[in-house]
């Protein structure tokens, strides 16, 4: 459709020579100007071409322009659409629609210290497309970021509300440290901050960027890549009020089929059948009885459907003069699982006030208060302060799918309220009812985030600009904990309540952020051709943290809860401070020869306290050119082809994610358990000596990790941009990565910081922007991503083979298994350990004149004794043929990293109605399902209920599955049995939104009015058997894809409003 | 124009000069290594951080009274995955924490060393016998490792960066000698147990009993260097010359003592000191008593880990009379049901079901008891032991038992049969006029007798020489006598002692990442 005026255009201008040579009477024009919905657009810009006369859309869209001449040329545009130029004839009433730009080259992306129009963009720099990305309703952007932006891999851990997910940008350059990318919020970088105290609504835009060029401003921090982003500023016009609701209903999306009573019980007597016995047949009761009872799916028990709501008002408006925004928040999330969820309270304000002609000030502070309440489902709920390892059944989801269906007893109603499973706990082996402790954890995060910008720009002589910033962020966060009689951790029939009594702790962390930013810049055109853009700038960053806590048992007064932790008994108490400072320089160019020929160079130096003084400044440079090469006479020629960008850069980025300190030895003087190398202190006679030891061993050689990273890129669109595409090659290769590197043990210390090893990432990206179809009623757009990465290890820790990697603190029986290996010429995690074989048949066995079994001598064994071994027992492969199976045949199992990752956003717009249609996947990547090894007959505990899939285990009767027979897992050792495929496709999120027309909302007095409902991982194609695909508890670069007890995903309905008044 | 100009460029002149002073951070929360080991108490404290290791998990607390040191004294109950099992490879967690927790011992005592010396206003006689100390435990740790893992790697000096190169593998025997001139240098710096009244202290007669011990083990495997018969003999004779020790004349009250905190410096001359049962800030307690105690599942009553149980050969060694059996080898085990615990005896032919001991926790007197957690000492050295190390070594240095020789093993037996240690008993004492090598295979069975669970049996199977072949037997012996339900664990324990279980494997934490060190022969 757009090709009609278009062509009316080329021959009014045509004519427009002649046409305009006649003098015509002044006079006024006015207009609305309205999306193609009819939805009125408040400031877009309306003039009239070569007049100095201009003026700006209201909030009906409408606008008025005195000293208007038929057949002059109006033009009107904004932000975020394609501008219409059109004649004015002798009407005096204009109808506007204006058609959004689906690619974009308009669009202002916000770069380092700076903001540049799309098509002047030399770097690589993903853009969210924010309209698409709010038809999500979530709590964090986090939430709804994956599969947006080609090359940005989002994961979140498991479904725990209030959880911050991992996002890497273009791979990991890093192996021990973190590859998270540097956060930029309204111009404050941040390395980890959390997200979930920006307000999704208030975001204005979310840029991307990933290649040298553009992160190279952020020099020694820039080298994961940096997301940018900026909040909503007050609009010229007047007050725009909006109030956004939804609210709604989240449930489990999938449960893992457990035995049924008479399943589990059967299984109990092939385990141990006298036990078995006296447990489930007690008074001549028969297994078959079992088939009519129904038990107890503790699953059920245990999750909820979870209400939800999230409720946002905003105001925003301004003057030449004076712009102001302010927006406050409220979000309740229940969580799936009972007493827990996530609630958070919010609210921002933001002013930019001129002052007369030269200075602009402004101030942008937001406060958010964040309530995290429930246990972390994939730690035990047990221990009293730190993240270690308890006992295996606190685990949340272990107890609950473990948790057996029935008692054998009549009165099984009561088990239900039962703190323990009394006939199968024995002291080392207690079994606490998931319910009753889910329900009496008290478990709170309390995040309480000041953040306060300030500015004052000053604009002289004509092209400079000085602007003076300085910002804090104050987050303090606090940890509440409270373990009373009815919880695992305060019992005393636990080993920890039976130590510490009713107990709790408090914990304080009070993280601060400084800021001071220097900027001058300077912008000017040369004889039309020459366009100058250039910035210098100083900055100084303060990050401080310091904490305390304690924890306090024996406590006399439950009912006081965690009020009342004076009265006990202090156990554990930490104070703890750290600080580092940043000083940098930075300097960037931009200059575009003819809107043809662009280039970029830039420099940061960064000098950090964090590395000794002889290393601590590092030089960051970095350079670009691009070449608009659909400007050029050749490629203009081709009407197919609406415009073409070639790009390359290169540039050297850093890392800095290495503690403050890492360059000194310390000495520290800890107390505490009976393990671990930092422990100290000794008793003589029954005096206690705190003993003082080396804990860290210094480097003082340590500088900075360097990122050489190039790109190659191509911008190409069709069709009157109906059709673009961005294409890019990027080749990232980090030396002197920051290693927290294992060393000899016999130096006394297991790891120190050294800057060894060398690690590669190189890919391709392609997004996709399309109009498929727009006609006067019907549109369809998309947006179509992926990305391919692929990373090296090109040398590890000088010489070292290999690292393998245990989980930490998973299930202690598996400490010596460890299932990750980063081996040189490989990624850095793979997935290590023994080939899977099926299960010893019969046939691998001579019968003994006892009856017994005995393993044939030709046959190796599994890893355990070959007395062990029983028929159907699991069977390993011997890879090395030396008849044993131990750790030599040990290989690679399977590779967590995916092949492509990416996404599809689909909008249909039919008259009022819109949806949105959007896919995420992620392909080729493994699963380490940790779950399945315990619940599929690892852990032959008496009573401990399994996997439904384990009913198919082998036994005489059944003696063709491969499942090992009851209690026949033999050792405790990872294998590709439990490596899973973990590609995926979701349909993440569908929105069906209706807005309401303008003769209604004229009626209503409100402007507008949208009703939307919402779905969030409606539905998920893979093949994978666990609760969710998009997991990985415990992570880390290197050890990622591990599925341990997570907190399930929810599946979310929401009904939503949006009106603007 | 230029004023503005002149003035930002002033402001960033301004700027850049009081940049260095902003990078210029210090630490807020711990202290570095120069800035200590200045004043007594620093200096104690550093040493107290040395002893520490001895309390380790994997060092005595656990790992040391039993799955580190499986042997013919003892078996595992139905214990078939992990160390536990006896299921060692170069990755094992508890095997890698060992050698780590022992290197960190060495790393701290390399930096109070090199230190010591700063506290100058730290008497120097102060500063001797804590250097003293220090050097012996870094002498004892280098015994242990060399014991356990071969030629390990000498490093007398802290790490000063982690880019030094990884040490080699030292000869066995230089490693000895560094041990044994080290802890002879700590004999003339400490003090005697005297001057103490506890005996958790390094102290004069301590260092002597552990150089016969070390002697002993360098005349034989692997060494076999025969010389240092003379030396184990010389310096276990100083020990019993001394006058400061003797046997405690009632064999239970030697383990009651340890459960009760109580010092007897006279028989038992070094000790672990375990204390509390980790309830609250400190956490000193150690396992004796729980992980390798009597079976009972019943916090309230003393909870014993059903694992560490006695032979038959253990059991059997012990002649009618002998006192030591019955309270080495529980004769009873603890039955639970519901909250309580009832004291069961054994029946007769139930020798495999009972447990060590020991180190009963009934006599425990912190209550209430915790499940894991016990204050029970743990014995490195006792007279007991230093009696025979004389007798073995004067066995060898004079060709066949001397009457010194027969007074020394005799007090130990006498003793184990309630007698006095000095008078002659004709059930109690060894059969007269017996050949060197009869004396030697007495030696042997009396050790296992007195010391059995006490740590050190494996020990003297390995420099015997014969600590594969005797577990071989024993796994054989399992098989054809112990009861079904028993008997398949504790026969591939056994089995597991090959010709290079002599040594432990170098853990993965080192091997990985030293290449100037070699896998010990077999792993």
């Amino acid at each position: 459709m757009n090709m009609k005026p278009n062509l009316l255009l080329t021959v009014l201008l045509v004519l427009g020579i002649p046409l305009s040579s006649l003098a015509q009477a002044v006079k006024t024009i006015t207009g609305t100007v309205t999306e193609e919905n009819g939805q009125p657009l408040p400031g877009a810009k309306v003039t009239i071409q070569g007049k100095k006369a201009s003026g700006v859309t209201d909030n009906q869209g409408r606008f008025s322009l005195s000293n208007a001449k038929e057949s002059e040329l109006l033009v009107v545009s904004m932000i975020g659409y394609i501008s219409k130029t059109m004649v004015i004839t002798n009407q005096n009433q204009y109808k506007i629609q204006l058609v959004p730009t689906n690619t974009a080259l308009d669009d202002v992306v916000i770069v380092g210290y700076g903001q540049v129009k799309r098509k002047d963009l030399t770097g690589s720099v993903g853009s969210v497309v924010m309209k698409d990305m709010e038809k999500a309703s979530v709590v964090s952007f986090e939430d709804a970021l994956a599969g947006r932006v080609a090359g940005v891999q989002v994961g979140s851990g498991d479904g725990q509300p209030g959880s911050i997910s991992n996002i890497t940008i273009r791979g990991g350059n890093s192996i021990t440290q973190s590859n998270s990318p540097l956060y930029v919020i309204d111009g404050f970088p941040l390395e980890s901050p959390d997200n979930n105290t920006i307000n999704p609504d208030d975001i204005e835009s979310i840029d991307i960027l990933k290649d040298a060029s553009s992160t190279a401003i952020y020099g020694a921090r820039g080298a994961n890549g940096v997301i940018m982003i900026k909040t909503k500023e007050g609009k010229v016009g007047a007050p725009v009020v909006n109030y956004n609701n939804w609210l709604g209903y989240q449930y489990p999306a999938k449960q893992i089929e457990v035995m049924s009573p008479y399943e589990f019980v059967k299984y109990q007597l092939e385990l141990n059948k006298t036990s078995a016995t006296a447990l489930y047949l007690k008074d001549g009761k028969t297994l078959d009885a079992y088939r009519d009872e129904r038990g107890i799916n503790w699953q059920d028990q245990v999750l909820q459907n979870a209400f939800m709501q999230n409720h946002s008002f905003s105001m925003r408006g301004g003057t030449a003069a004076t712009k102001y925004s302010v927006s406050s928040s409220y979000l309740d999330q229940n969580g799936i699982v009972i007493n827990g969820g996530y609630r958070r309270y919010q609210g921002r304000f933001q002013i930019d006030q001129r002052l007369g002609e030269n200075i602009r000030i402004g101030i942008n502070t937001n406060y958010t208060y964040g309530i995290k309440k429930g246990q972390i489902a994939n730690l035990t709920s047990d221990n009293l302060n730190s993240s270690s390892a308890g006992n295996a059944s606190s685990y949340l989801m272990y107890s609950t799918w473990g948790y057996r269906p029935v008692t054998g007893n009549a009165d099984d109603g009561n088990f239900l309220d039962q703190p323990f499973d009394d006939d199968v706990a024995g002291n080392t082996d207690l079994r606490i009812n998931p319910v009753v402790n889910s329900n009496n954890l008290y478990q709170y995060a309390f995040n309480k985030s000041l953040t306060t910008n300030a500015f004052a720009e000053y604009s002289f002589l004509k092209y400079f600009k000085f602007k003076l910033s300085g910002g804090m962020t104050d987050t303090r966060l606090i940890f509440e904990r409270f373990n009373n009689s009815n919880t695992a951790a305060g019992n005393p029939r636990t080993v920890y309540g039976q130590s510490y009594g009713i107990n709790g702790s408090l914990e304080n962390q009070n993280i601060r952020s400084l800021l001071n930013e220097n900027l001058l810049s300077f912008n000017k055109t040369f004889n039309k051709k020459h366009r100058l853009d250039a910035v210098v700038g100083f900055t100084m960053q303060k990050n401080s943290m310091e904490g305390d806590g304690f924890v306090s048992i024996l406590l006399p007064n439950e009912s006081l809860g965690v009020r009342g932790l004076d009265q006990g008994t202090v156990l554990v108490k930490t104070t703890s401070g750290t600080y580092s400072t940043l000083v940098s320089f930075l300097g960037r160019v931009n200059y575009t020869f003819n809107s043809r020929y662009l280039f970029t160079a830039s420099i940061r130096s960064d000098g950090s306290s964090k590395f000794a003084r002889d290393n601590r400044v590092g030089y960051f440079p970095s350079g670009a050119f691009a070449w608009n090469i659909g400007e050029e006479n050749f490629l203009k020629s081709v009407k197919a082809i609406s415009s073409a960008k070639l790009r390359a850069s290169y540039g050297i980025t850093g890392n800095n994610r290495v503690s403050d300190f890492a360059y000194l030895s310390v000495l520290d003087q800890e107390v505490g358990a009976n393990t671990g190398n930092t422990r100290s202190g000794y008793y003589f006679n029954g005096q206690y000596i705190k003993g003082t030891v080396p804990v860290g061993l210094g480097n003082e050689n340590l500088k900075w990790e360097r990122t050489g990273n190039l790109d190659l890129g191509l911008d190409l669109s069709f069709f009157k941009q109906r059709i673009s595409l961005t294409t890019d090659f990027y080749y990232k290769r980090t030396t002197d990565l920051l290693l927290n590197a294992s060393l000899p043990t016999s130096t006394g210390y297991l790891t120190a910081f050294k800057n060894i090893g060398v690690v590669v990432n190189r890919g391709l990206e392609f997004t996709l922007n399309t109009i498929n179809l727009r006609t006067k009623k019907f549109s369809w757009t998309s947006n179509f991503n992926i990305a391919f990465n692929t990373n090296k290890i090109e040398e590890l820790n000088g010489d070292q083979p290999s690292l393998i990697t245990r989980v930490s603190n998973w299930n202690a029986n598996f400490n010596n298994s460890l299932p990750y290996i980063a081996l040189p010429g490989r990624p850095v995690a793979l997935f290590y350990g023994y080939v899977f074989d099926g299960v010893y048949p019969l046939s691998d066995f001579n019968v003994l004149s006892n009856g017994s079994y005995e393993l044939k001598a030709e046959v190796p064994n599994n890893g355990s004794a070959r007395s062990l071994i029983k028929p159907g027992f699991i069977k390993y492969k011997d890879i090395n043929g030396d008849g044993v199976v131990d750790a030599n045949d040990q290989t690679i199992v399977g590779n967590p990293n995916p092949k492509h990752i990416g996404g599809f956003s689909n909008n249909f717009n039919y008259g009022p109605f819109e949806l949105n249609v959007f896919l995420q996947w992620s392909y080729g990547n493994d699963i380490l399902n940790a779950n399945r090894i315990v619940f599929e007959g690892a852990e032959a505990r008496p009573s401990l209920n399994m996997f439904k899939t384990y009913e198919n285990r082998w036994s005489l009767e059944n003696q063709n599955s491969d499942l090992p027979v009851a209690g026949g897992y033999g050792p405790n050792v990872f294998s590709d049995r439990n490596i899973e495929d973990g590609s995926f496709l979701r349909l993440k999120t569908v929105s069906l939104g209706y807005n309401l027309s303008s003769t209604v909302t004229k009626k209503l007095k409100i402007q507008s009015a949208r009703f939307n409902v919402s779905a969030q991982n409606l539905i998920t194609w893979t093949n994978y058997s666990g609760l969710d695909p998009e997991v990985s508890v415990r992570h880390s670069a290197l050890t990622p894809g591990f599925d341990w007890s997570p907190y399930p995903r929810a599946r979310t309905i929401t009904f939503g409003m949006n009106l603007t008044f | 124009m230029k004023t503005t100009l002149l003035y930002i460029a002033m402001m960033l002149a301004l700027i850049v000069s009081s940049c260095s002073k902003i990078l210029d951070t210090t630490p807020q929360d711990f202290v570095s290594p120069v800035n200590y080991y200045n004043t007594e108490s620093e200096l104690q404290s550093a040493l107290a951080g040395v002893y520490d290791r001895l309390g380790d998990n994997r060092v005595y607390s656990q790992g040391m009274s039993c799955y580190m040191v499986f042997s013919d004294e003892f078996f595992m109950k139905n214990q078939t995955s992990g160390m536990n099992a006896n299921i060692v490879d170069a990755s094992t967690l508890e095997l890698n924490r060992h050698w780590e927790t022992l290197y960190t011992g060495i790393e701290r005592a390399n930096m109070l060393l090199e230190n010591i010396d700063k506290a100058v206003k730290v008497t120097a006689e102060k500063r001797s016998e804590i250097k003293g100390q220090a050097l012996f435990l870094r002498a004892y740790y280098y015994f242990l490792l060399a014991d356990e893992f071969g030629g390990v790697p000498l490093k007398l000096q802290s790490s000063k960066s982690p880019e030094e190169p990884p040490l080699p593998g030292t000869p066995l025997k230089d490693l000895y000698e560094r041990i044994v001139t080290d802890m002879k240098l700590a004999e003339g710096l400490v003090k005697s147990v005297s001057d103490y009244g506890y005996n958790t202290r390094i102290t004069k007669t301590t260092v002597q009993g552990i150089l016969a011990r070390v002697y002993l083990t360098m005349a034989g495997a692997p060494l076999n260097d025969v010389a240092k018969y003379a030396d184990a003999r010389n310096y276990a004779e100083k020990v019993m010359q001394s006058g400061l020790h003797s046997l405690n004349p009632d064999f239970k009250q030697i383990y009651i003592n340890h459960v009760q905190e109580i010092f007897d410096t006279k028989e038992s001359m070094w000790e672990v000191e375990f204390k509390g049962v980790n309830q609250g800030e400190i956490q000193e307690g150690g396992m004796i008593g729980s992980y390798n105690g009597i079976t009972c599942g019943n916090i309230e009553m003393g909870y014993g880990y059903d694992y560490v149980h006695a032979t038959a050969k253990l059991y059997n060694a012990y002649a009618n009379g002998d006192q030591r059996r019955d309270w080495t080898v529980a004769p009873y085990r603890y039955v639970t049901s519901g909250q309580t615990a009832v004291r069961t005896n054994w029946a007769a032919d139930q020798i495999y079901d009972r447990s060590n001991g020991k180190w009963r926790r009934e006599y425990e007197l912190l209550l209430p008891r915790n499940q894991n957690y016990t204050g029970t000492n743990w014995p490195l050295l006792r007279y007991a032991d230093v009696l025979l190390m004389f007798a073995e070594a004067d066995n060898y240095t004079n060709n066949g038992p001397s009457a010194n020789a027969y007074k020394a093993i005799n007090m130990v037996r006498r003793r184990g049969y309630g007698k006095d240690v000095l008078i002659p008993d004709v059930a109690a004492d060894a059969a007269a006029n017996l050949s060197q090598q009869d004396f030697l295979d007495l030696i042997r069975n009396e050790r296992l007798r007195e010391l059995a669970f006490e740590g050190i049996r494996k020990h003297d199977l390995v420099r015997w020489g014969i600590y594969p072949s005797v577990m071989q037997t024993q796994a054989r012996e399992y098989q054809t006598n112990m009861p079904t339900a028993l008997k398949d664990a504790a026969v591939a324990q056994a089995q597991r002692v090959t010709d290079r279980a002599v040594l432990f494997p170098i853990p993965n934490s080192e091997l990985a990442v030293n290449p100037n060190i070699k896998q010990n022969t077999g792993w």
